[in-house]
């Protein structure tokens, strides 16, 4: 039973992780039909401004999270016009985007390397100790976790659903043409797009952090798990792909405690893979046809 | 009169291929002008030029004396040049309502935007009744009938719709131009292509035959109906 | 066909065979200029790297499948043939077959697992695949075989795999021209491969492949089996992909996970990009560029990846059909772009992008001004 509990209260605090990154993912996806594997940068950015902002300039904690979300939109924002908006023209967009993404990525990364080192460091945004329930600790780190991350998909739904930039997103996913007919500028739009992705990456990448550690290469593999999540919920599917976020990060715990730490990702690709083979738009997604 | 559009000598196309070649085109402000001819010589084409989603390769586009030269689709739409695209190209997965309000996208504050629904709805009583339905789930004609609410929606000066009787049964392409009709009286200048001259007849003021990417022949509706050899060669009918 | 198109295609190939030919007779001169070690090293190494990129481009350019798993094949070839070493006490030159094989298997069981996807997709699920295979491979701690009382992984984990043996070129050539072999060997790889690709590129299944990736549903209309295809083209690809792993693990004498790093995924991934993807020269040309860049970045080894990073930013922003394209535009042989093809829907195929690129045709400043023509 405390087992079981465990495993919940893990799945629970990973799918969190999951589920902040793939809105990120879902939302350029959705809107620009961008796969940004440059998430991780975002993630890591997050990461080493929150440690830079306590421990260097040994602020406050109460200003991580704000300076993290600026510093994410800041990058967003960067990305759209140094890169995105030159390529977005093209035909071939779609994976000219993932070529320079995971450029961008390797760019952030050995940047973070060259100014901070390779070595690992203690994330200082985090909580230590936890809650006791019966023999299972409830980590405070963890608690804090969902809490923001449930924040955060709360404003993303509020944003997409009742403001103009939302309404004007979705409109931008469902008919492109369309929008710009009604008067939309879609690049102001795009850019819009990129900040709001960046800095939600950027504030998870403090939480993600903050219940591991902080090192350059630290969001690759959130994002690539996050992008999968995407891709087997059908992509632009916000609802499912958190719905899938939570439901993966329970079986990669739950497969991670029966067989070993190494068999999480894999298991979940696995049957990521086997479910793309059956449903090839994946479990929510609707057939679509291809932007190009 | 004042002119509300004036196109000069405007050649455009897709990358090598030129579709419209040396366009001149003359609107005078409240006056319905129809553009007809074959599929694919270029109407279409046309209308995505001065909406600005095709871009000009030479010639020139006024409106209102206003060069539209360089300016983006959305710029234009700021412009009061607003283009009802062909096809349903509503938004699939938003409510009625939801589109509508899209439409009105650049509209400032909640009043003149519930002033605007309100108009549109008058028009197409239909749409009020499925406000909170999502457009995909809509027939045909209603998705025609939102797609044209939503371009009025801006309250543009000039208003282009391409094919607004396209793939419509005959009685639902007799209730969009009804509506058609009564614009006249609220709105102003409007462009309408037409693969078929019949439902212009009644009115548009004045009549552009396009074929192959050129005006062969324009005049009044009653001078198009009389001359059978020019809708012989041209229509096929 | 007709007769003027033939005649251009017997053109091309003569043009091709001409190309071939100047690099192969370079290439074969240079040792004897006695450039010393470490240049003939670092070509070899281009060698590889360009034999390996020819394949990926076939399966990357040619047929649009966007697979990121190519250094994962890579990989297998190279690990195969070191274990088949090390394990069966087998002779590299035995092994190189066992390599490629078992290239072959993962290649297929990869554009299998990916069959149903499209795009961009692709791309993930791949990249996905290859990094599952990493942190399979660095958590690799059971212990395989004993050696002494040192315990060996069956992968050998982080550190690799090491003293399987190699091509026995220092008992046959002496220890000074042992250099030589692995030179002369892995340019025999690189032309046999390059043929290879020619051979697909020129044939019916080139053919084939192309209209797959321009239009899909087209193709498939009019019988292309898409599956079959698929499944060639990743099979063909990993036929020298797993050679070449196998080269390179003889040459190297070691193998290691750091085949499956993003870095070096990156480095390979550059040198198709900055070539041209989908052309039939652009990944030597990448590839030999990417080396040149990557031997004067060495001395900065703090900024190589960014230095890479940046390449390949600046080649996709502004060159986005790579030196190919470019010399291309030189020279004005313009063979139609892939992007015209597609552009050439008709007002009805309007797209959005189209319409950007030439609205704003500075904006790639080579990418772009020759379409205004």
């Amino acid at each position: 039973m405390d087992i079981f509990l465990q495993i919940l209260i893990s799945g629970l605090s990973l799918g969190a992780m999951y589920a902040v990154g793939t809105i990120a993912l879902s939302l350029l996806w959705g809107t620009m039909g961008m796969m940004n594997l440059a998430h991780g940068g975002f993630i890591a950015i997050g990461g080493y401004l929150a440690y830079w902002c306590m421990t260097v300039l040994g602020a406050s904690w109460i200003f991580v999270l704000p300076l993290a979300l600026a510093g994410g939109m800041l990058s967003g924002y960067l990305m759209y016009h140094l890169v995105v908006r030159w390529m977005f023209e093209r035909k071939e967009f779609g994976v000219d985007i993932i070529i320079a993404t995971v450029a961008i990525a390797a760019l952030v990364e050995n940047g973070l390397l060259n100014i901070a080192g390779p070595s690992a460091k203690r994330q200082p945004f985090a909580l230590s100790g936890g809650l006791r329930i019966g023999d299972v600790v409830l980590p405070y780190q963890t608690i804090l976790t969902v809490v923001i991350a449930i924040i955060l998909l709360i404003v993303v739904f509020y944003i997409v659903t009742h403001t103009k930039l939302g309404i004007v997103i979705r409109a931008i996913s469902q008919q492109q043409t369309a929008s710009r007919l009604m008067g939309v500028n879609t690049r102001s739009a795009f850019a819009k797009a990129m900040m709001l992705a960046g800095g939600i990456a950027a504030v998870s990448g403090v939480l993600v952090t903050g219940a591991t550690q902080l090192f350059p290469s630290v969001g690759f593999d959130t994002t690539i798990k996050a992008l999968v999540i995407c891709i087997i919920a059908g992509l632009g599917n916000l609802r499912g792909a958190i719905f899938m976020a939570f439901v993966l990060g329970l079986f990669e715990v739950a497969v991670q405690y029966i067989f070993g730490q190494r068999y999480g990702f894999p298991a979940m690709l696995g049957l990521v893979i086997v479910v793309l083979i059956i449903r090839p738009n994946g479990l929510f997604g609707k057939a679509t046809v291809d932007r190009v | 009169m004042t002119h509300a559009m004036q196109v000069s000598n405007l050649t455009a196309g897709y990358g090598r291929r030129q579709v419209l070649h040396n366009v001149s085109l003359d609107i005078e402000e409240g006056q319905v002008v129809g553009i007809i001819g074959p599929n694919g010589h270029g109407k279409s084409t046309l209308l995505k030029v001065l909406s600005g989603l095709v871009p000009v390769t030479s010639g020139q586009v006024f409106m209102g004396g206003i060069s539209m030269d360089g300016l983006s689709a959305h710029g234009r739409v700021e412009q009061g040049l607003v283009q009802i695209p062909q096809g349903d190209l509503v938004f699939p997965d938003m409510t009625v309502e939801e589109n509508l309000f899209m439409g009105g996208y650049l509209a400032q504050g909640r009043s003149e935007i519930e002033r605007r629904l309100e108009r549109v709805y008058d028009l197409f009583p239909r749409l009020a009744e499925r406000r909170p339905q999502i457009a995909r789930t809509l027939s045909g004609g209603e998705r025609r009938m939102l797609g044209i609410g939503r371009g009025l929606m801006s309250e543009g000066q000039v208003v282009l719709i391409d094919e607004p009787s396209l793939g419509l049964a005959p009685k639902v392409i007799d209730m969009v131009y009804d509506v058609l009709a009564k614009l006249r009286s609220v709105s102003p200048t409007l462009l309408i292509v037409e693969e078929n001259p019949v439902r212009l007849q009644g009115i548009a003021d004045h009549i552009y035959l396009m074929d192959n990417g050129e005006f062969v022949w324009n005049g009044t509706p009653g001078e198009l109906s009389r001359n059978s050899d020019l809708i012989a060669t041209y229509l096929g009918t | 066909m007709s007769s003027s198109a033939k005649q251009a295609k017997r053109r091309e190939i003569w043009r091709d065979f001409w190309i071939g030919l100047g690099f192969v007779t370079i290439a074969v001169l240079i040792p004897l200029f006695d450039p010393g070690n470490y240049v003939l090293s670092q070509i070899t190494l281009f060698f590889i790297w360009a034999a390996v990129v020819t394949q990926w481009n076939l399966v990357f350019g040619v047929a649009g499948v966007y697979s990121l798993a190519h250094m994962a094949v890579f990989a297998v070839g190279g690990y195969a043939t070191g274990m088949m070493g090390l394990y069966a006490g087998w002779n590299l030159w035995a092994a190189l077959p066992i390599g490629a094989l078992a290239a072959v298997i993962a290649s297929l069981l990869i554009g299998a697992a990916n069959l149903r996807l499209r795009g961009p997709y692709v791309a993930i699920m791949t990249l996905a695949i290859a990094q599952v295979m990493y942190s399979l491979i660095i958590t690799d701690v059971e212990c395989f075989i004993y050696q002494g009382r040192l315990c060996l992984n069956f992968t050998g984990g982080s550190k690799g795999l090491i003293q399987y043996g190699d091509f026995g070129f220092r008992d046959l050539l002496g220890f000074k021209y042992r250099i030589w072999g692995d030179y002369y060997l892995s340019l025999v790889l690189l032309i046999l491969g390059m043929l290879f690709s020619l051979f697909i590129i020129y044939g019916p299944l080139g053919a084939t492949f192309r209209a797959l990736r321009d239009n899909q549903i087209c193709a498939e209309a009019r019988g292309v089996d898409r599956v079959r295809s698929q499944l060639l083209v990743f099979a063909l690809s990993g036929i020298f992909t797993g050679l070449a792993g196998g080269v390179y693990a003889g040459v190297q004498r070691t193998i290691g996970p750091d085949m499956l790093s993003t870095t070096l995924l990156l480095f390979l991934l550059s040198m198709m990009v900055v070539g041209g993807r989908g052309t039939k020269w652009g990944p030597i040309l990448g590839a030999g560029a990417l080396m040149l860049v990557d031997t004067t970045l060495r001395d900065f080894g703090q900024i190589r990846v960014a230095g890479l990073s940046l390449i390949i930013l600046l080649v996709m922003i502004f060159l986005p059909r790579g030196l190919v394209g470019l010399v291309d535009d030189i020279f004005r042989w313009r063979p139609r772009s892939r992007w015209e093809d597609g552009a050439e829907g008709g007002e009805e195929r309007f797209d959005f992008r189209e319409y950007q690129r030439l609205r704003n045709p500075k904006k790639t400043p080579f990418g772009t001004a020759r379409n205004n023509g």
